[in-house]
C-alpha cells in the first residue's frame, strides 16, 4: 500500500464532512474532492449509495478501499501518516483515551444530540450505550475542563473531531451553551489548517447554491 | 513476560461486556474480571465512576491504560495483542474497511436498533447520522453478504464484535435472524473461544444467582 497516494473524499459543505477536510488539511494529505450537492440529493443517487449506503457524507476511498463513519475515516488517515502526529502511536499510554473519546463521538455524543433534537425521552439503559443527553454532555465538559486539549497537552485527530462537532452543535443549539464548550471549539477551529477548510467550504457552498439556481432557472 | 498480566476486564455476564469477553477468548489472553453487580447498582459508585463516568461496562485497565466503549476497546485489544492476529495492521490495505464495520456498529447500528426498540420515529435523513433502522440493517446484510467473514476469508475482531452483537438482538427480537444474519451468527458462535466465553459467562451469571 503506498501510504501518501491521494485520497479520493466523498464532501458536501455544510454538512459533518467538513471534520474530514479539517483533517486532510491537518496532514497536508493529497485529496480528490468529489462534491456532492445535498440541496440536489446528489448524496442518495445510486452512484453514490454504491459507495456509501448510508447515503451520507463523508466517505473516502484510498487505494480502491472504500471508508466511511467520520471516526473510522480519522482513525485510520492518522494512522496513514504517522509523521504527522495526530495519533498516538501503539504502545503510547494515550493510545486508549485516543480510541476512547474517538468511538464515544459516535457512539454517545451523536445519538444523544438526536435525541435532544427529536425531544425523544432517554432509552433505558440495558437497551442503549449511550446513557442519556446529559451524562454524555457532563462527562465530555469534565474531560475539556482539565486541559487544553482532549489527550492533556497533545493536539490529536480526537481534537479536529470534537472541534467540528461541538462548533456544530453549539451553532445548531444541540449542545449546553457552556464556555468550557465555546473555548474549546474557538480554539480548535483557531488552527490555520482548519481555518483554510471552513473558507473552501464557504466558497464550495456559494458555488453550488449558484450552480442550483442556474439550473433550475434553466 | 506475559504481556496480559495486568489486564482487567471490567464486567457483568449480562451485558455487553459480554462482547468484550468474548474478544478476549478469541485473543487467548490472560485476564482478571471485576464483577459488577448491577442489582447493588455497583456500576454507578464512586470507584467505578472513576473509571468510566459513563457508569457502564464494559471497560478494560491494561498496564494503567483505561479503554471505555466496547468499540474503543476492540481496537485497543486487537492492536496490543497482534499475536492473536485479528486485525489487520495499520499498512494493510483493509484496516480502513476493519475500521470501517467496528465504527459502524457503535455509531449507526446501536442507536438505530435502540429507536426500533422504543418504536421512535426516525429522526429526519437530512440531520440523522444513522439514517434509519432498515438502511442500517441493509447495509449491514450487504456488508455481510459475500462472506465469510466481513473481511471476506479473513476473520477479525469485527466478526466477534458483529457475530456477538447480532446474537444479542436477534435473541431478544429486535432484528430479524434473515438467513444471510442466522448463518453468519452460528459461523461465529462455532468458534471454540465463543463457545468458552458463553459457558464462562453462563457459570458466572450462575454463581451471581442471576439465573432462573
Amino acid at each position: 500500500m503506498n501510504a501518501h497516494s491521494p485520497v479520493v473524499f466523498f464532501h458536501a459543505p455544510n454538512s459533518r464532512s467538513g471534520i474530514t477536510r479539517a483533517m486532510l488539511e491537518e496532514l497536508g494529505a493529497p485529496y480528490d474532492m468529489v462534491a456532492l450537492n445535498l440541496k440536489a440529493g446528489e448524496q442518495r443517487t445510486p452512484d453514490y449509495l454504491a459507495i456509501n449506503p448510508m447515503g451520507k457524507v463523508p466517505a473516502i476511498r484510498h487505494e480502491d478501499v472504500l471508508i466511511t463513519e467520520q471516526p473510522a475515516i480519522l482513525m485510520y488517515l492518522a494512522d496513514l501518516y504517522p509523521e504527522k502526529n495526530l495519533a498516538p502511536s501503539m504502545g503510547d499510554p494515550l493510545r486508549g483515551a485516543y480510541l476512547r473519546w474517538m468511538v464515544f463521538y459516535g457512539s454517545c455524543f451523536e445519538p444523544a444530540m438526536m435525541d435532544f433534537s427529536q425531544k425523544r425521552e432517554p432509552v433505558p439503559p440495558m437497551q442503549c450505550g449511550y446513557g442519556d443527553y446529559d451524562s454524555v454532555m457532563r462527562v465530555l465538559a469534565t474531560q475539556l475542563q482539565r486541559n487544553p486539549w482532549l489527550l492533556g497537552e497533545r493536539f490529536s485527530a480526537a481534537d479536529v473531531l470534537w472541534g467540528g462537532a461541538l462548533n456544530y452543535g453549539l451553532m445548531f443549539k444541540l449542545v449546553p451553551d457552556w464556555p468550557v464548550f465555546r473555548d474549546y471549539a474557538q480554539r480548535v477551529q483557531a488552527r490555520p489548517a482548519i481555518r483554510r477548510a471552513v473558507a473552501m467550504d464557504q466558497a464550495l457552498a456559494a458555488e453550488q447554491a449558484r450552480e442550483l439556481d442556474e439550473a433550475l432557472a434553466a | 513476560m506475559n504481556p496480559s498480566s495486568d489486564l482487567v476486564l471490567f464486567h457483568n455476564p449480562h451485558s455487553r461486556a459480554a462482547m468484550t469477553r468474548a474478544l478476549l477468548e478469541e485473543l487467548g489472553v490472560d485476564y482478571t474480571l471485576h464483577v459488577l453487580d448491577f442489582r447493588k447498582s455497583e456500576q454507578l459508585a464512586p470507584d467505578y465512576m472513576a473509571i468510566n463516568p459513563m457508569g457502564k461496562v464494559p471497560a478494560i485497565r491494561h498496564k494503567g491504560t483505561l479503554v471505555t466503549e466496547t468499540v474503543a476497546i476492540y481496537i485497543y485489544l486487537a492492536d496490543a495483542f497482534r499475536q492473536g492476529d485479528l486485525a489487520p495492521a495499520l499498512d494493510d490495505p483493509q484496516r480502513g474497511t476493519y475500521l470501517r464495520w467496528l465504527v459502524f456498529y457503535a455509531a449507526c447500528f446501536e442507536p438505530a436498533v435502540g429507536d426500533r426498540a422504543m418504536k421512535r420515529e426516525p429522526a429526519p435523513r437530512a440531520q440523522s447520522p444513522y439514517a434509519d433502522f432498515d438502511t442500517t440493517r441493509n447495509a449491514i446484510t450487504q456488508a455481510l453478504q459475500p462472506g465469510p467473514w466481513l473481511l471476506g476469508e479473513r476473520f477479525s475482531a469485527a466478526d466477534v464484535l458483529w457475530g456477538n452483537a447480532l446474537r444479542w438482538v436477534t435473541g431478544f427480537g429486535m432484528v430479524e435472524a434473515t438467513p444471510v444474519i442466522a448463518d453468519y451468527i452460528a459461523r461465529v458462535m462455532a468458534r471454540p473461544a465463543e463457545q468458552r466465553a458463553i459457558k464462562a459467562d453462563e457459570a458466572l451469571a450462575a454463581e451471581m444467582g442471576l439465573t432462573g
